[in-house]
């Protein structure tokens, strides 16, 4: 027997809205990004069969993001990104990430700057605890490069945020 | 395991992707490798100040225009279902196939309000009244929600009380008390109740958390933690005892 849309896909409204305003980056565009979705989702709800509703619907929210057309494409995207967060291992402190008291506002900005790839990596991972198996078929790409956005994105958030430690603690 | 590999599978560990024997080479290096032990660290420290920042959870104008698109389809679909089963069902088979739809139901309920037990962990702001005093914690409520939520003392059965917030469920404000056992925070979320009749729990666990729901004295009790099923049932009876 199949469940009525409201029961399966509306629990998971809050998790559609939390990666859209990540996608976006903005309240206004995350309702609209939302409300596409939900049209959408309502449309193609009989394709979804068994399997998990919520990274059905994530992965309707990033569609319904992408369809908005060019000017929604994210400029820092096309920076080039293997330099930047690159750095030895030795020149990390975790104790200095530890103790400091990074504000939650410093790390948003920090994860608000991050490539739309890396910033929906951690995203989905970190605060939708999703599997890299998940990860993978909501943005649509092979494991291997989930794992490797993972390990580089949060290379780049360690470097952003201990830089940002350095200058507040540096007269 | 040399230190590139353990460069290479540094963030499928610590996100447990790792086949046990896989993980197993890890944890062994990276307990003698000083630099691959901080890279571990690191990584931690950097995933909780990423759980730390506040969920973006959908703003109530959203959701009322989301729901009320949805409802018209989800109508359909029931008035669909109902006419089908009229046709080929018998009435007993009727009325389980409406006892399933009401668990699935109680399901959806019980799956947001771990969401939320789980968020309000997350963040700073786990409680908005922090007290062990009943009669600090009752009257917070007064004015916030219309109703008097029940506020019990049961310290002395191993369950102190840690304080109260508020929750949005189902469209409405409710009270939720916070008490613990051991180390565990048990959330008790808890409305007046539409059907007063007492009925019996439902006991589920969702994600790994334990969710027990009851009637009592004319309030819908729904609790939510991570100690064990048998303690959630011990609290439960000791709330749902009579006054």
């Amino acid at each position: 027997m199949s469940r009525p849309f409201e029961e399966v896909v509306l629990p998971h409204l809050d998790a559609a809205f939390n990666y859209a305003r990540w996608l976006t980056r903005s309240d206004v565009e995350a309702e609209e990004v939302v409300q596409d979705a939900y049209v959408r989702a309502l449309r193609f709800f009989s394709a979804l069969r068994g399997g998990d509703a919520r990274a059905w619907l994530l992965t309707i929210v990033r569609n319904a993001y992408f369809a908005r057309g060019p000017r929604h494409v994210d400029v820092f995207t096309a920076l080039p990104s293997e330099d930047a967060g690159s750095r030895a291992d030795d020149e990390l402190d975790p104790e200095a990430l530890v103790l400091q008291q990074e504000t939650v506002s410093q790390v948003r900005d920090a994860l608000e700057q991050l490539p739309l790839d890396f910033r929906e990596a951690i995203v989905l991972r970190e605060l939708e605890g999703l599997s890299y198996r998940e990860i993978a078929s909501v943005t649509n790409v092979p494991i291997g490069t989930v794992m490797s956005r993972l390990a580089r994105a949060r290379e780049r958030l360690l470097g952003i945020l201990t830089a940002t430690v350095e200058e507040g603690v540096r007269p | 395991m040399t230190c590139v590999d353990a460069a290479r599978l540094l963030d499928a560990y610590v996100d447990d992707e790792l086949a046990a024997p896989e993980a197993a080479a890890f944890r062994t290096h990276a307990s003698g490798c000083r630099a691959c032990g901080r890279a571990v660290e690191g990584r931690l420290a950097l995933r909780r100040a990423v759980r730390r920042m506040p969920y973006y959870s959908a703003p109530d104008r959203l959701r009322a225009m989301v729901t009320s698109k949805t409802r018209a389809s989800g109508h359909r679909r029931h008035a669909v279902v109902a006419a089908a089963a009229a046709l080929v069902l018998a009435a007993g088979t009727f009325m389980a196939v409406r006892a399933v739809q009401l668990r699935d139901a109680t399901g959806v309920i019980a799956d947001r309000l771990v969401t939320d037990h789980v968020r309000a962990l997350q963040t700073s702001r786990a409680l908005d009244v922090r007290s062990s005093d009943q009669h600090t914690v009752k009257p917070w409520f007064l004015g916030r929600i219309d109703y008097a939520p029940p506020v019990d003392d049961l310290a002395a059965a191993g369950f102190p009380l840690l304080g109260g917030r508020l929750a949005a469920v189902e469209g409405r404000t409710v009270a939720v008390l916070v008490y613990q056992r051991r180390l565990h925070p048990i959330a008790v979320f808890v409305w007046p109740a539409s059907d007063t009749r007492t009925r019996a729990a439902d006991a589920r666990a969702v994600r790994g958390f334990n969710v027990r729901h009851w009637t009592a004295h004319g309030m819908s009790y729904w609790a939510v933690t991570d100690a064990t099923a048998a303690d959630l049932q011990e609290l439960a009876s000791l709330l749902a005892s009579p006054r």
